[in-house]
């Protein structure tokens, strides 16, 4: 499994550490293209359910609330259009975004007039999707929560701000997305290889090493001494973890 | 110089030295035959008085002159050395021949065209003989040539008037017809250009002429609608293939990001990442591989057909058949003994596609049925499955690269899309044809009619339709 915090629905336990988490429905029926979208969602701490075709998808819609569906335009049973259709017209509130392998500008209008509130272009890289679900929910008025909270520790996304009780912290970028992404993801172990593609890209060439320096700098930032924020997992890499959680890091 | 130029040129070039030609012709025969006549009709009113003896003496000779003096005819008598014996009183310019000499009726007899002072004039010499038939003395008419050359000159205005007529109308009726019949051409001039620049609109043919531009128009017209399908075609071809080739890319590159971005630090979920890639790297390969299969059948010269049992040759395919139809009965129903010319690794491969095709589309465990029969010219093989059918609407299209019903649609099947295109340009090759017949609910059957090679058939007795199970 992945360490996933949210794949078993309790979001009671993701809301506790302050990471907002959509209940999201995958719409699709491509094996490969689910495989990553479930994968890569929960990873970003979502609560992520999977109908292969549109039938399923409007029962499961008709079961539970979801804040979020991702839709394939062609889908088996019933095209993914009419599926947002019905979707809108049974007074669900949740935001659709279409993928489509179609460039046709009519598609993209009947999808979006269907009641969609965005629409991709496969391929789509996943940083994108995130970008786009973002941005759907703050035009829906329901932001994510620029500040993200794990017990002393505050980021605020937009501000780009970060607290340590409290208190003010100033860090350099690097520094902030370091945070920004243990905050995210507590208790996660991230190697210094993710680490280096998440802060410098994946196509980023040089030595992972070059990570332990801005860990370093963030944990005398963040006064690391007495409370022990980042912890080194030897031989897996960091993760954060408040110094009186004394559970194994290695889920 | 233009098509419709140089054609009227030449036609009123034609047309006006015709012509010319025949007016000059009628003119001078015209002009001939007036003098001639008139010249015969004053010997044969000279003869009587020309027939006596002449005395050869003023008075004789006065008398013959003032006898055959008339109303435009003047009579001149001269003596055997060519003095003036008698003659009109007045004295008048002497005659010169100028144009005309004319044949002489009789020896000593001549006629020629004179000029007496400004007017054209006939003189007809006629010998005047003595009573012991010596030569006495010459006898000049002359007649004046006014009717004649009055008529002789409408008659130039009339041949002159008919070559501006037709230089006139010639050159108008002829840039007329010829525009008119070349139009075909010049808008045949326009079309190719349109078409080089990408414009397939419009027809050349607009008249439905059935003359040789017409029919060249048309042969234009179809070519450029088959240009145009084709066209068409391989736009469709290209984008169902790019729209093919983007599931699997989008699912490579999505699995490949979130592996990269954290699903690499857990060990089971890099696993499942990576072997989801592996699948798609391998669904795309398989895509590519069919494409060039595709691309290659389209390139001539692609069959080395060899002669085959045909019957043999499917009992053979049957083991092979069963392994791309797990869970089946393959039933061959049984033909004539028949040889066919055909590539034997291109006609397994349309077997396979299309018993994989049956397999994948027909109602689950039903059987797939084979066979062949002698149609014609020809020998149809055909395979039949039993389920859900093909939609009327997606029978034309069926065998069509990367087209698939909206119900196979589902990546369940698994299919690239490529398989009966696959067929049909096999078929093709084989200067054969396929043909899918269906109607929903009672299953599908593909027809492929192959030409008979020269040496069948064998002569062999049709063996009963006997069904093999296998």
């Amino acid at each position: 499994m992945l360490p996933v915090e949210a794949s078993d629905g309790d979001r009671a336990a993701v809301g506790r550490w302050g990471v907002a988490s959509l209940r999201i429905l995958i719409v699709e029926d491509e094996p490969g293209i689910v495989e990553f979208l479930r994968a890569g969602l929960s990873y970003e701490g979502h609560e992520v359910t999977v109908a292969l075709d549109g039938r399923t998808a409007l029962r499961l819609a008709e079961q539970q609330p979801f804040d979020l569906a991702i839709l394939d335009l062609m889908l088996p049973e019933i095209e993914g259009q009419q599926v947002c259709q019905t979707l809108r017209d049974s007074g669900r509130d949740l935001a659709i975004i279409m993928l489509t392998a179609l460039r046709e500008t009519p598609d993209k209008i009947a999808g979006l007039d269907a009641g969609a509130d965005d629409y991709l272009t496969k391929p789509f890289s996943f940083d994108e999707l995130l970008a786009r679900i973002r941005a759907v929910l703050r035009r829906r008025g329901q932001p994510l929560p620029s500040v993200i909270e794990f017990r002393g520790l505050s980021v605020d996304v937009d501000a780009r701000e970060a607290r340590c009780d409290g208190a003010p912290v100033d860090l350099t970028p690097t520094e902030f997305s370091l945070l920004t992404l243990f905050v995210r993801h507590p208790r996660r172990v991230f190697s210094r290889q993710t680490l280096v593609n998440r802060l410098w890209g994946f196509d980023h060439v040089g030595e992972t090493n070059a990570i332990d320096v801005h860990i370093s700098n963030l944990r005398r930032k963040l006064g690391d001494r007495q409370r022990h924020w980042i912890r080194t997992v030897y031989g897996a890499g960091y993760c954060l973890r408040a110094d009186d959680d004394h559970r194994p890091s290695e889920g | 110089m233009p098509l419709h130029l140089r054609l009227t040129a030449l036609f009123v070039g034609l047309a006006t030295l015709m012509v010319t030609v025949f007016g000059v012709v009628l003119y001078l025969d015209g002009q001939a035959f007036y003098l001639q006549s008139t010249a015969g009709r004053l010997r044969e009113q000279a003869r009587p008085a020309v027939a006596r003896a002449f005395a050869a003496d003023p008075t004789s000779a006065a008398d013959l002159a003032a006898a055959l003096t008339g109303r435009d005819t003047t009579a001149i008598v001269f003596d055997r050395a060519g003095r003036l014996l008698a003659g009109p009183s007045e004295p008048r310019a002497t005659t010169r021949q100028v144009a005309v000499s004319m044949p002489s009726a009789a020896d000593g007899e001549a006629s020629y065209v004179g000029l007496d002072g400004a007017r054209r004039v006939l003189v007809v010499v006629l010998p005047l003989r003595s009573a012991d038939g010596s030569l006495a003395g010459t006898l000049e008419l002359v007649t004046p040539l006014d009717l004649i050359d009055e008529v002789l000159r409408r008659q130039r205005q009339l041949v002159l008037s008919g070559i501006a007529v037709t230089l006139v109308a010639g050159t108008a009726g002829g840039l007329w017809l010829t525009i008119a019949s070349l139009a075909p051409l010049r808008r045949m001039i326009a079309r190719c250009s349109r078409i080089a620049a990408g414009d397939f609109t419009g027809r050349v043919n607009r008249e439905r002429r059935t003359d040789e531009v017409g029919q060249l128009a048309a042969a234009f017209d179809e070519m450029a609608e088959r240009i145009e399908a084709t066209l068409a075609a391989h736009r469709r071809f290209i984008a169902d293939a790019s729209h093919e080739l983007r599931t699997p890319l989008t699912a490579i590159s999505g699995l490949n990001e979130v592996l990269l971005r954290g699903g690499q630090d857990d060990p089971e979920s890099a696993d499942r990442l990576a072997h989801a890639m592996f699948r798609q790297v391998k669904r795309l390969r398989r895509l590519a591989e069919r494409l060039l299969d595709l691309a290659r059948l389209e390139a001539p010269l692609a069959t080395r057909p060899k002669e085959l049992d045909l019957g043999q040759f499917l009992w053979d395919f049957l083991p092979g058949g069963r392994a791309v139809a797990p869970g089946r009965e393959l039933i061959l129903n049984a033909g004539p003994v028949i040889v066919i010319a055909a590539d034997e690794d291109l006609l397994e491969q349309v077997l396979f596609d299309l018993v994989e095709n049956a397999h994948r589309y027909s109602t689950p465990g039903a059987a797939i049925e084979l066979g062949w029969a002698v149609a014609g010219a020809g020998v149809e093989i055909w395979v039949a499955d039993q389920g859900e059918g093909i939609d009327a609407e997606d029978l034309p299209r069926i065998v069509e690269p990367l087209y698939r019903s909206e119900r196979s649609r589902s990546s369940a099947t698994g299919g690239t899309g490529l398989g009966l295109a696959i067929v049909q340009a096999i078929v093709h090759a084989h200067g054969g044809r396929i043909r899918a017949m269906s109607r929903p609910g009672e299953g599908a059957r593909f027809v492929i009619t192959l030409p008979l090679a020269a040496a069948s058939p064998s002569g062999a007795p049709e063996s009963t339709a006997s069904e093999l199970l296998v």
